[in-house]
């Protein structure tokens, strides 16, 4: 599943990025890495808030439909 | 202590954003710094000399970045300033409450083997989030000295700069993937080949990149690595058909490396980097539930409005919470400094002849000019005030979050957001601001944009125009105005993404920093630069303008009567009264085609607020009494002005062309005139067709004459 369809409060592991080079870069950059840990904080019209590797990321909900998670 | 040794003359600062770099650059310099560009980009370099408690060493504070992969212009100045410049000792600031993350960069810059040490910044934090880092260990895991400090609290500093003066070069570090560490050696000694066989040595290795590093980046499909190598076609294949078999087996390089890296940054600090006893998490877990509020799904729309709304009142309002006679801050700064510019001009005044050309020059062409740009100072340093705490306890990164839905349907970025909001104070800043955008596109596009916020030295045309024709409905007026000059924007945002700006724009993602209490010098020292910027610009381009514009209005042929020949004549003689008669004809479909508005849409582009002034002056009031309501709607009409022209002309003066000031900023931002042309060219056209459309269609309506005026 991607990460715009995940319930706020729980758990995840990164599975893949389906974004293009640069943006892909740039989210392995903040911490997304295959197998990471993402705890979703929460979720509204905005967008979600994310917890990786002990910092908060606010991702809008068209990129996090490029992340895929388990 | 004595001051670090002298062998560390230029030391760069590096660091993620919100590790606290701007605070520790500010502790280590003092006011002695010198922002400035980076050559040939709009990146903004800051500079200073170390405050000589510390030592004698010039720093260089490199752009807040994440890594140094050449994605944008921040990270590639960062780079190149590292390799080509070759700073003595590099200090990278890390955020010790966001180790992991943090320690990203270090891994790149120990790849990219430059002398560093370590500022360990908020270790305070560290303990309240139930955390313990042993410094010793993780700087014997890293190879690379660590120093704690706190850069707000001023600890630590005198330790760092004593271990700057200690500074080596770091230990290489091998990445825990196998596979990828023999790609690495592979590519290292193709390259090697590749030089021996050249016999020279590639720009880049030549320019001093490391080997090591080289090759990473070479794997990476570093594009400026690349074409700095000239590789020949037998190696480029060479090192293709290497990633080829190593992304058939594996995964993308790139995605290995950051994979490779992160863990590493695990394996190297598991030892020192220790959950306490506590296990409880305070203070995150406050940032967290005031998050739960201001960026409810309900409640962070609302919160955010009343939010902006305080600062454009405080900034803003002549009547503090609707109590008339109650000036807001803002507005009572304002007028301090005008009675102060006032007072200034009468004392300067009594040193010249009256009447004389001098006096002219000085009184009105430079004080009257350069003082009516200063005393919008006050408002607009408040509002940057405001702004600059709103950024340092975290909660522009939420406000850009939270507007990014909207700004996305108009072609924009919620990054856009604090730049469009500071255009509403002045464009100068507002344009500055948009450095912070992530996206070239998105960049320019929101400076394409930023002048039809109608900023503050608007507002007084507005004021006149609308008291004096639409007395009963002037407040409906103004708003209005506003928001024509937002729906321009967001109409043109959605023209020009289109047409202009085709490219993919950037996806959203933004580190949400927690919340933290400003710090006063920071915020202190912000403010002293923007105010030391707006002194040099009143000092050298505004006041050019200003003996420009003096001389074309105070300089005219002489008529016969009075003796003839070229001199110093009323406004009404002046060059500059004799070019507005000539170009008034082009403002006749908008309805006003008389010589006198003309020449005040063009002193308009001296300064907003002059339009208003040079009204006046034009019709023998003065500024002050035409402000306070002598120029009356008989006046106006006198001069040529009907209702509907008034409100084609508001709508005119709101969209064309900002002031010089602001050209000169775009100019400066976008690097180029052509950009800025095109920008002063297209907002011209808009404000045209618009002020068009008002008097015409407006014409229908009420029955007044079709065309002409």
């Amino acid at each position: 599943m991607t990460l715009n369809s995940v319930n706020p409060g729980s758990d995840y592991r990164l599975v893949a990025l389906n974004a293009s080079p640069k943006m892909r870069s740039k989210l392995e950059t903040l911490g997304l890495v295959p197998g990471e840990r993402i705890n979703v904080l929460s979720s509204t019209n905005a967008g979600l808030i994310i917890e990786v590797k002990h910092s908060r990321l606010a991702i809008a909900h068209d990129l996090a439909g490029s992340i895929v998670v388990a | 202590m004595a001051p670090p040794s002298s062998r560390a003359e230029r030391i760069a600062l590096i660091g993620n954003p919100n590790s606290g770099k701007t605070t520790l650059f500010n502790e280590l310099t003092g006011a002695n710094q010198h922002v400035g560009n980076w050559p040939g980009v709009t990146v903004e370099k800051k500079s200073g000399s170390l405050r000589p408690l510390y030592g004698k060493s010039e720093i260089i504070d490199l752009p807040g970045i994440y890594s140094l992969s050449p994605f944008s212009l921040e990270e590639i100045v960062s780079r190149d300033y590292l390799v080509d410049e070759k700073p003595d000792v590099v200090i990278n600031i890390v955020d010790a409450t966001n180790l992991e993350r943090n320690l990203y960069l270090t891994i790149q810059l120990i790849e990219l083997n430059v002398p560093l040490v370590i500022a360990l910044n908020m270790m305070d934090e560290v303990a309240r989030d139930g955390y313990r880092i042993d410094t010793d260990k993780l700087s014997h895991d890293l190879g690379v000295p660590v120093v704690p400090i706190s850069a707000a609290y001023r600890e630590g500093i005198a330790e760092l700069m004593d271990a700057v003066g200690h500074a080596r070069l770091p230990r290489r570090h091998e990445l825990p993937n196998p596979s990828l560490e023999r790609m690495i050696a592979l590519t290292e000694s193709l390259l090697n080949d590749h030089l021996v066989r050249e016999h020279h040595l590639g720009d880049a290795i030549a320019a001093g990149y490391p080997l090591h590093w080289t090759a990473i980046k070479v794997l990476e499909s570093d594009d400026l690595v690349l074409r700095h190598l000239t590789l020949d076609d037998t190696s480029i294949n060479r090192i293709e058909q290497l990633k080829r078999d190593f992304e058939d087996e594996h995964t993308l390089l790139c995605t290995a490396f950051a994979d490779a890296r992160y863990q590493h940054i695990q394996r190297t600090i598991a030892e020192s980097y220790l959950r306490a006893d506590r296990s409880d998490t305070a203070k995150q877990a406050l940032s967290d539930r005031i998050d739960r509020v201001l960026t409810h799904r309900i409640w962070a729309i609302p919160i955010f409005l009343v939010v902006m709304f305080a600062v454009f009142h405080l900034t803003f309002t002549e009547s503090l919470l609707g109590i008339p006679g109650l000036p807001g801050p803002g507005v009572a700064l304002q007028t301090l400094v005008e009675s102060g510019i006032e007072a200034f001009s009468s004392a300067f005044s009594t040193l010249f002849e009256p009447g004389s050309w001098s006096e002219s020059l000085v009184i009105n062409g430079v004080v009257g000019g350069v003082g009516a740009v200063l005393s919008f100072v006050p408002k607009i340093l408040l509002l940057f005030f405001f702004l600059t705490l709103l950024e340092d306890c975290g909660y522009m990164a939420r406000a850009a979050f939270i507007m990014d839905r909207l700004f996305k349907r108009f072609g924009l970025s919620g990054k856009s957001f604090l730049p469009m909001l500071m255009g509403f104070g002045c464009t100068v800043p507002a344009a500055m601001a948009a450095r912070t955008m992530d996206n070239e596109q998105d960049r320019r596009l929101t400076l394409m944009l930023v002048p039809f916020m109608s900023c503050g030295a608007r507002a007084p045309i507005y004021l006149v125009f609308a008291g004096a024709f639409f007395a009963a409905y002037a407040d409906f007026i103004v708003f209005g105005l506003y928001l024509l000059g937002v729906l321009v924007a967001v109409i043109s945002g959605i023209i020009l993404r289109k047409l202009l700006f085709k490219g993919e724009f950037a996806l959203f993602v933004i580190e949400l920093p927690r919340y933290r209490l400003p710090r006063w010098r920071s915020v202190t020292l912000t403010l002293w630069d923007k105010f030391k910027g707006y002194l040099v610009r009143a000092g050298t381009i505004i006041f050019a303008m200003c003996v420009v514009i003096w001389f074309f209005s105070s300089f005219g042929f002489r008529p016969a009567v009075e003796g003839g020949g070229f001199g110093m004549v009323a406004i009404e003689g002046s060059l500059l009264a004799a070019f507005g008669g000539f170009i008034a004809p082009i403002f006749s479909p908008l309805g006003f085609g008389f010589w006198t508005a003309a020449v005040a849409v063009l002193t308009g582009f001296i300064a907003k607020e002059s339009v208003v002034g040079t009204l006046g002056v034009l019709m023998g009031i003065s500024e002050d009494s035409a402000l306070g309501g002598g120029l009356s709607a008989s006046v106006l009409a006198a001069a040529g002005f009907t209702p509907l022209g008034a409100l084609s002309f508001m709508v005119f003066c709101l969209l064309y062309i900002p002031c010089m000031a602001a050209f000169a900023t775009l100019k400066k931002e976008f690097g180029s005139w052509k950009w800025a042309l095109g920008q002063a060219a297209y907002s011209v056209g808009v404000a045209y067709l618009i002020a068009l459309l008002v008097y015409q269609v407006g014409g229908l309506f009420i029955g007044s004459p079709l065309f002409g005026g």
